[in-house]
This record gives C-alpha cells, structure tokens and sequence, in this order.
C-alpha cells in the first residue's frame, strides 16, 4: 500500500512539476508565479480551472428548485434539445450578470483601489465593480450587474449582490432568477496564492425553496493578458424574437 | 517504500528546488509620482470635432480628406453609416479618450489600466513592453499599448488597429497602420494632460498632435453600468 501510494504521489508530482516546467520554461511569464503573499491582495489574472455550462450545488445536486424554477428550468432544457435555444442577457451582448459572468471560461484581472474592487473580465468586456466602502442604498436600480457591496472577513472578500436584472441567468443551461436574486459571495486565496476559490451563496424565494451554494476555483496565470473579445462584432448567436439563432 | 520511487522522489525534489522560484517578496508598488496619476478622471470640453494643436484640419492626403468629407455630410444629412461606434462597436483609439464618460486609471507597477464607465471598456497598457511590429499584431479596436515612464510623464504607444474606427467623432478617418504614442503628463494633482501624436503616412501627410484634459473626481465615484447596445439590440442583431 505505502508504495504504491508513494508512487501515486509520485506521478501527481511529476504531472504538477510537467506543468510548472512548461509554464516556466515555454510561456513568458508576466508576473510572479504565485500571487502577493498578501491574502487581500488578489490583483492579477485568474482562470476559472473548471467551466461547466450547468451549476451544480456544493453538493453535486441541482438547485433546490421551486415548481416555477423547475418549470423554468425544464423549458430552457427543452429548447436546447430542439435546436432553439433561449435567450440571456449575454446573447443580446448584454452584461452575463452576476453570478454567471463569474463562471466564464476566459480570463479575468482583480483590481483594488481602496472604493473598489474591479474585475474585468475577457469576455465581453464585462466590468464588475465592487464597492467597498457602502452598505446597498435603500432603492436599488436594476442592473445586469446588480449592486455589489464587498467587505473584509479575516482573508475571505465578502460580496453581497443585490438588484440583478432578471434578463441575466445563473448559468449557462437554465437556471434563471427574479429580481429578489440575492447572492454572497466568499473569494479566498487557496494552494498559497496560486487559486482562488468564489463559494457563493445564492438566494431566491421565487425560483428556489432555500438558499444554495456552487463553488468555482481559478487560477493565478502570470502567463496571460487579458485580450479583446468584442461580442458586439460578430454575434454569431443574436438572437430573434427571443430565440438564439446561429449563424 | 521501493527504490526507484525513492529515486524518483529524490530526483523530483532536485527539480522541484530547481524549477521552485526563490523565495520571492511582493513586487514593489508603483513609484509615488507615479501613483498620482492614479485616479477616476473625466474628459473636460467637447473632443466630437477635434483639431491639431495649433487649431488646424489634420494635414489630411487627398484621399482622407475626400473621406473625411463624406463623413461629415453622411452625418450633417443623418446616415452616419461610417460610425461603427453607433452600432454599438468598440470607439477605437484614440476615440475611446473623447467621451464624456469618465474612466478609472489604475497604476500598477508593470501595468496601466484604463477602466471606461463608456461600454465597460478596459484598455491595458503594458510597461516596459515592447511593442511588437504591425505585423505580429492582430487588428483589433483598441490595439496593443506599451508604456514607459518619463520623469513621471506616461508615454504609451499603440499600434495593431483595424480602421474601421475614425479618430473623432466627425469622422476623421485612419488606416491600419495607425501609430498612436500619447503623453499622459499631471499638470496639478486634479489635472491630467493626455498630447496625442497621430502617426500614419496613409492618411496623412505628416504627423500631427492633439490634447485633451481631464478632471480629477473623488475617488469613491461610481460608475453607472453604461449599455449601448440595450437601446438598439437590432444594432447587433442585424448585422
């Protein structure tokens, strides 16, 4: 048992130090190899390490969904199989939302002034700001975005969102929200500054019957810069009369 | 425990010593006078005609200044169909500087970004990079910017731009090989100059400079979630 064991560790470092030594040896690295050694500063680029079209909670499940959200749900799966996919915000090149833009498979750059934390990300040049020194006003205008307030915990960024346009999805598959979406995320560094992880928290008593929890990991990438990705362009999948149509 | 797994083992924590980065620090913050140009900044005065310093037409070739005519009667007759960022593209540079909407400039030491409230553009200019040649670049609507800094002045050069941009508003057009080197220089604290010098032998006759200022607003400035294509989702979908 010892040995193979040791072997098995033994092969996963080999595979870990293949890809550091690609890393090192072939890519131009453009920062540091792991990120500050200050838990709050999360500055630089990160990569989701798992993209998945469809959340699942933190346990694996769906959502706990209400009858409307599993109808809701149900119908967007159909659509899909038929070849008619519906329709988010993200089609029309409208801001993904918030939490969807979070599970995007392309980079993102954290920034931090003491108001706020941005994060930009690739895709679509959507722009999260998160505002670090207010609580949510009492009336909060709808935006895909929503209103994101962040404070410190420890090392855990808190981020509370609140008023998000229900034209956004939570993921890419099917599962919507109303405008009583309200989700918290917790952002910490993991693996010594080389991931991150976001453990939200998501909340809607009109889609789900109690608040449930995803979890997304990313990736400190020294080696990338964040390129142009105009949707705007080319949208190949503009959809018509709430349909996306490919192109 | 077998010995080639301990060789192995031993050999792997050899190159793991090797390959494993030194015991780093931080990288150090940005230099103070660098830092103030740090900050949410908005355009002051109207840059939708813009002008040489000197107040003059840019010293258009012919066939620029045939365009640029056009341009301006499409718009003063209602089709401006030359102004792609009516259709809700990316502005392009250095029209991406000319709007009213006010951009967050975050200095970091390898790295200067422009966050835009306009369409949520961010525009990142790389320090100390090189600049690559046109050719290795991919045209695109913001180009690739390289920054150095002089005598806390920030000089950034782009190139790597499609022309289906124009440089104002009013249409000045540009050509693919579009060289732009701007100086980003702090007149006083809540003053920041950007002198755009405007290089490309296609269209015009010699290079030719513009300015632009911008104020400092507080630091906690919100930005609003600026969505072009909302008003006119058609502007996307049908092309």
């Amino acid at each position: 048992m010892a040995v193979s064991r040791a072997a098995k560790i033994a092969a996963a470092l080999a595979v870990g130090l293949g890809i550091l030594g690609t890393a090192a040896g072939a890519a131009t690295l453009y920062r540091p190899e792991a990120s500050s050694k200050d838990p709050r500063d999360l500055s630089g680029v990160w990569f989701l390490l798992r993209y998945n079209r469809i959340i699942p909670t933190v346990d694996g499940t769906p959502p706990p969904f209400t009858e409307r959200g599993k109808l809701e749900w149900a119908k967007r799966i159909i659509a899909e199989s038929q070849g008619a996919p519906m329709a988010d915000a993200s089609s029309y090149c409208w801001p993904h939302g918030t939490p969807r833009v979070m599970n995007s498979p392309y980079p993102l750059q954290i920034f931090q002034t003491p108001a706020e934390t941005v994060i930009a990300h690739e895709v679509a040049h959507n722009t999260r700001y998160i505002h670090m020194q207010r609580g949510h006003p009492a009336q909060i205008k709808a935006s895909f975005m929503g209103d994101s307030v962040g404070h410190w915990e420890g090392d855990t960024l808190v981020i509370d969102t609140l008023g998000v346009d229900p034209r956004t999805w939570i993921d890419e598959q099917g599962i919507i929200h109303s405008e009583k979406l309200h989700t918290v995320e917790r952002i910490k560094k993991i693996q010594d500054g080389k991931a991150i992880e976001d453990v939200v928290t998501v909340e809607d008593p009109v889609f789900f019957t109690k608040p449930w929890t995803f979890r997304d990991t990313y990736a400190w990438r020294p080696d990338l810069r964040l390129t142009e990705y105009s949707c705007e362009e080319n949208n190949r999948n503009a959809p018509q009369g709430g349909t996306t149509v490919a192109r | 425990m077998n010995r080639p797994v301990l060789a192995l083992l031993a050999a792997l924590g050899v190159a793991a010593a090797i390959s494993a980065p030194s015991a780093k620090a931080d990288p150090p913050a940005a230099p103070a006078d660098q830092m103030k140009l740090q900050g949410i900044w908005q355009l002051q005065g109207d840059h939708t005609a813009i002008k040489t310093t000197s107040g003059k037409l840019p010293p258009f070739r012919p066939a620029a200044k045939a365009k640029y005519e056009a341009n301006l009667a499409a718009r003063k007759a209602g089709h401006p169909d030359f102004d792609t960022a009516q259709k809700c593209l990316i502005p392009g540079l250095p029209r991406s500087m000319f709007y009213p909407q006010p951009f967050l400039l975050k200095v970091e030491p390898d790295q200067v970004s422009f966050l835009h409230e306009l369409m949520h553009l961010h525009r990142m200019v790389y320090v100390g990079a090189k600049l690559p040649i046109n050719d290795d670049l991919d045209q695109n609507w913001l180009g690739f910017s390289a920054g150095r800094w002089e005598k806390g002045d920030l000089i950034v050069q782009s190139r790597g731009f499609n022309d289906k941009t124009t440089i104002d508003t009013a249409g000045i057009p540009h050509s693919v090989d579009l060289m732009l080197t701007e100086k980003l220089h702090l007149v006083d604290k809540d003053t920041l100059e950007d002198t755009f010098t405007i290089d490309d032998p296609k269209t015009f006759t010699s290079t030719w400079q513009t300015k632009a200022t911008f104020k400092r607003l507080p630091d906690d400035t919100e930005f609003s979630e600026y969505i072009c294509t909302l008003a006119n989702p058609e502007a996307v979908a049908s092309k």
